[in-house]
């Protein structure tokens, strides 16, 4: 699972969960990867991050090196700074660990690298006429 | 821009006001005089645009054939996003001008193509000026294309090609004149098929349509149309092909030996795959046969107890509750076949379906454990209810009290009933039994069915000495969710079934290359009425070329195929360049409907995916829409996510060949999630492709109106509001039509597209956010009163077409009175079972059409 997904997930949908985000991250394997780097990819993407998250989901497992815990004054032309978010975002991978919800502890094992968010029926709201997950 | 549609007298409201739901009335007049019924029947070529937003809603055309001429059945299907789910109360039939023209160029009445951008009338001269236009160094490319997505080809050859390049289209394929040079860039085009090169085109070959004879070999001559000197030698340069295109008359008949000991061969090897594919059908039929098997045994079983049950359980027995999943689908699948015995469940033939049904009726712990285990396989595709009954009965009593309340409820009261019966008796069996049962359920609850059709959840009136059951069950539940990820890390790929391997054998393996003579294959496509058939043309013009070059015959192994193409009175013959079609691409592990590559790179291409953007694709099965994306769309972060553990492994497997294949990993993410409860955050998506179930191989129609609705809602909750669009593929254009204004103004369709897929009818809508960040009171007002009525017109086509609910629960469901009210998944809103006197008869409006609705309303 790399960063950039992890930085959208949330565990909102659970019962008694308000925000659910960022979930903690609990890595036990994790492994180093080769992506192609697409500086204005990156460039785009930084906006829409959450970028404290990110840091901080990138310190819990230690691969944090390079990166400011801020966001770059000019990020778009800082190309160092391009080069380790997209480190951060992309190249690292967690294998197998877990993501905790940071409100109700209800831990959702990663597997070969895929999570798995499957909630059971009594965990969660109730569907209602409007977006179930939206109140 | 928009013109006057023709068909209506030139009269002051152009506007029509319109009701909502199933009936129309209309306000202004003198349009609509001539009609009977007083309702319009609308040209095909019209659109319906919302005064208020003046968007276009949607396009007559998306609509089926059927209903094409019942303004009323158009109208309840669609939805102006600016009044939020409501129906649109100011629609005004528009056509564009430029259709205008067209069809004034056109005869009217004859037959319109289902796409909203209109091309030019194909022009049966126009491939021929292409041919002309071309220049000494370039070539005459045609490339295939599903029909539907001719214009996103067109795009990629012009983003690819230059914006000036001009490309004819034709119904399934393209044709361009490209420079030679550039054709290894026209075989990375991502949203082709196949490629051909076109020899010759004669535009009015002068077919005289009496004798047949004649005619074919006015086909046949079409051999001698092209250069072939010229055109051998590029094909030979393109292809690669080093072997000898002219060979002499001695070459022809070493060559034709050693082909006819090559085709014996390949019979024989044709004969081995028989047997394995044979083999391999057996194998699954018996599976599914002894499960079948002991699902009869079990429903058996089950039935009988239930009916002892209901003896002796009050039915008013509903408190607070913990939700025992399955959906509808069983308990009516249930019930239906309790009430009708010997029918067959016609949900249950779907072997995905149809151990939904299973219950395990032997309370011995031995056949419980046996049977998780080849369950274990399949946990989806297991027992979405698995009650332990009691077993020491071996009457099978099948009886269901059809008078009994609401049929969902009733199932999971014997549930409950079941349970502590089974508590009660099995007491000494204590641990595993009671705690397989709702650990099943719950475990199950979680592996919901990507297809399901919980829309209501059951409630079951629990005591209190279930709850710790449950508590405990949860904490087991995860292990079970771990023992089955557990085994899928044991087989870490999925290997590749033994007949899917094929290696390509080199032709003509014997002699070097040099020596092989052309082996070739004539094929011919006809399109139009004609009096000789294809094959027999195929024949004759195989011949004539056999004739002039001495090439050898084979109809499987060749090196060339050379294709006729007659359309009416034109004919092009144009030899094939790619022998493999372009989209055998990135995936290895196909699922039950993995979506084809070029068809993938073609919604992507719909969906204008830009660098920087998070494309999600929360139905992604075998991965095929964000594999693709990433593949082609550099620049861009795709997520794709299914729920069923088997599309979660082929995901893996497809991403994890890849990577291996291309030395470095690709910016993809996977998740299993449930597609109706996303784990993501509101607006953190800026595009959604997705392939939607059509309800044929997976899932079901019906299940599909809550599915598409669930679905709909989650992804415009983590959609950026305003500039989020999604493009969504599916058969059932209906439930999509019915679930999009349920959607309460999130979403608005642009553009509904037809295309074909597999042959089915599919269409691909284009979806743009609204920016609307949550829906407003209005909203969620207008949607509970659309659910209300989705009910009764659910209700009312049941018996009508029997949308697999379960023939009981249209009779049942009506009259049922206010009893269960809240009893529908807690949503607060009691459904008047059929207690609206108005929409008494007004619940079939669709049996009977508008005019009887028209007249109740008189009435």
């Amino acid at each position: 699972m790399k960063l950039l997904t992890h930085n959208v997930l949330s565990s909102k949908c659970l019962k008694g969960v308000s925000v659910g985000y960022p979930l903690r991250l609990n890595a036990t394997d994790i492994k180093v990867v080769d992506v192609d780097y697409n500086s204005e990819f990156v460039s785009r993407m930084i906006p829409k991050l959450n970028y404290s998250a990110l840091y901080d989901a990138a310190q819990s497992i230690g691969h944090h090196n390079g990166l400011p815990d801020t966001v770059a004054e000019d990020y778009e032309n800082n190309e160092d700074f391009l080069k380790a978010v997209h480190h951060v975002l992309l190249e690292v991978d967690i294998v197998s660990g877990d993501l905790e919800c940071p409100e109700s502890g209800r831990k959702f094992p990663i597997t070969r690298g895929i999570p798995n968010m499957l909630v059971n029926e009594n965990e969660v709201n109730e569907i209602n006429g409007s977006n179930g997950c939206n109140n | 821009m928009w013109t006057t549609p023709k068909h209506f007298a030139a009269g002051a409201g152009r506007t029509v006001i319109l009701g909502f739901r199933h009936h129309a009335f209309l306000r202004s007049g003198p349009e609509f005089g001539q009609f009977g019924s007083g309702l319009p029947t609308l040209p095909p070529t019209a659109a319906l645009r919302c005064a208020r937003c003046a968007v276009q809603c949607a396009s007559v055309p998306s609509l089926t054939q059927s209903n094409r001429s019942n303004l009323a059945t158009r109208l309840c299907l669609l939805g102006c996003a600016c009044q939020g789910s409501r129906y649109c109360t100011e629609i005004s039939f528009i056509k564009m001008e430029s259709e205008q023209k067209e069809n004034e160029a056109v005869q009217e009445g004859g037959d319109v193509s289902d796409e909203v951008e209109r091309p030019e009338k194909t022009d049966p001269r126009a491939i021929g000026e292409l041919i002309n236009r071309r220049s000494a160094s370039e070539i005459t490319i045609e490339a295939t294309v599903d029909t539907g997505f001719e214009f996103m080809a067109i795009e990629e050859c012009r983003a690819k090609f230059g914006k000036d390049i001009h490309v004819v289209k034709e119904r399934g394929r393209i044709i361009f004149n490209i420079d030679k040079a550039k054709y290894s860039e026209v075989l990375q085009m991502r949203s082709v098929d196949n490629l051909f090169l076109v020899l010759s085109y004669d535009s009015s070959v002068g077919f005289q349509g009496s004798n047949s004879v004649d005619d074919i070999a006015i086909a046949a001559k079409q051999a001698h149309t092209p250069d072939w000197d010229c055109w051998l030698n590029v094909w030979k340069e393109l292809v690669g092909f080093k072997g000898i295109v002219r060979p002499t008359v001695e070459e022809y008949a070493s060559a034709n030996e050693r082909a006819t000991k090559d085709k014996e061969e390949e019979k024989i090897r044709q004969a081995e795959r028989q047997k394995k594919y044979k083999e391999r059908q057996e194998r699954h039929a018996a599976k599914r046969a002894l499960r079948k098997a002991k699902a009869d045994l079990k429903r058996a079983q089950y039935n009988f107890d239930k009916a002892e049950a209901l003896k002796t359980i009050e039915t008013d027995n509903k408190d607070d509750t913990v939700i025992v999943s399955g959906g509808k689908d069983i308990c009516t699948g249930v019930c239906a076949e309790t009430s009708l015995v010997n029918k067959s469940d016609p949900v249950k033939d779907d072997p995905i379906e149809e151990p939904s049904q299973d219950i395990v009726a032997d309370s011995e712990n031995d056949k419980l454990v046996n049977k998780s285990d080849p369950e274990k396989d399949d946990p989806i595709e297991e027992p979405s209810q698995d009650l332990v009954a009691n077993s020491e009965n071996d009457k099978l009593v099948n009886k269901c009290d059809p008078e009994k309340d609401d049929p969902i409820e009733e199932p999971s009261q014997d549930i409950v009933a079941d349970s502590e019966n089974e508590k009660n008796k099995s007491d000494p069996e204590k641990g595993d039994p009671n705690e397989e049962p709702s650990q099943d359920i719950v475990a199950d609850s979680e592996i919901d069915k990507q297809d399901d059709l919980v829309e209501e959840k059951i409630e079951c009136g629990i005591s209190a000495e279930h709850t710790d059951e449950v508590k405990v069950s949860s904490v087991i539940s995860p292990s079970l969710e771990d023992a089955e990820v557990n085994d899928d890390s044991e087989d870490e790929i999925q290997s590749l079934p033994d007949y899917d391997r094929e290696v390509d054998l080199e032709i003509d393996r014997t002699v070097p290359e040099e020596e092989r003579v052309l082996r070739f294959r004539a094929t011919c496509f006809r399109v139009g009425k004609h009096c000789f058939g294809s094959m027999e043309a195929a024949r004759e013009f195989g011949g004539a070329l056999q004739d002039k070059f001495n090439w050898v015959v084979d109809l499987v192994n060749f090196h060339a195929e050379i294709i006729l193409f007659v359309v009416k009175d034109t004919a092009q013959v144009s030899i094939a360049l790619t022998k493999k079609s372009l989209h055998r691409r990135n995936i290895s592990f196909f699922g039950p409907t993995t979506l084809r590559s070029t068809v993938c790179h073609n919604l992507l291409r719909l969906a204008d995916v830009r660098t920087g953007d998070i494309v999600l694709d929360p139905l992604a099965g075998g991965g095929s829409v964000p594999i693709e994306g990433a593949m082609s769309f550099p620049g861009t972060f795709h997520i794709g996510g299914d729920n069923h553990y088997k599309a979660m492994s082929r995901l893996y497997s497809n991403v994890r060949v890849l990577h291996e294949e291309i030395g470095k990993d690709l910016p993809i993410g996977a998740v299993r999630w449930d597609a109706r409860r996303l784990p993501l955050n509101e607006a953190s998506v800026d595009v959604i492709v997705s392939d939607l179930p059509f309800g044929v191989r997976l899932g079901s129609k019906a299940g599909n109106r809550n599915l598409y609705r669930r679905v709909l809602l989650e992804m415009a909750r983590v959609t950026r509001p305003g500039s989020g669009r999604a493009i969504l593929l599916t058969q059932d254009r209906r439930s999509f039509a019915l679930a999009l204004v349920g959607t309460m103004g999130l979403w608005w369709q642009s553009k509904v597209m037809s295309a074909n897929i597999g042959g089915l009818d599919a269409a691909v809508f284009t979806l743009r956010r609204t920016p609307k960040v949550r829906p407003d009171e209005a909203d969620l007002k207008a949607a509970a009163e659309l659910a209300k009525d989705q009910e009764k017109w659910r209700d009312g086509e049941n018996s009508r077409e029997g949308y697999g609910r379960g023939r009981s629960r249209g009779h049942q469901g009506r009259g049922r009175g206010q009893t269960r009210g809240r009893g529908r998944g807690g949503r607060g809103r009691g459904y008047p079972r059929g207690g609206n006197k108005q929409s008494g008869s007004g619940g079939n409006w669709r049996d009977h059409g508008p005019k009887e609705s028209l007249k109740t309303e008189a009435s």
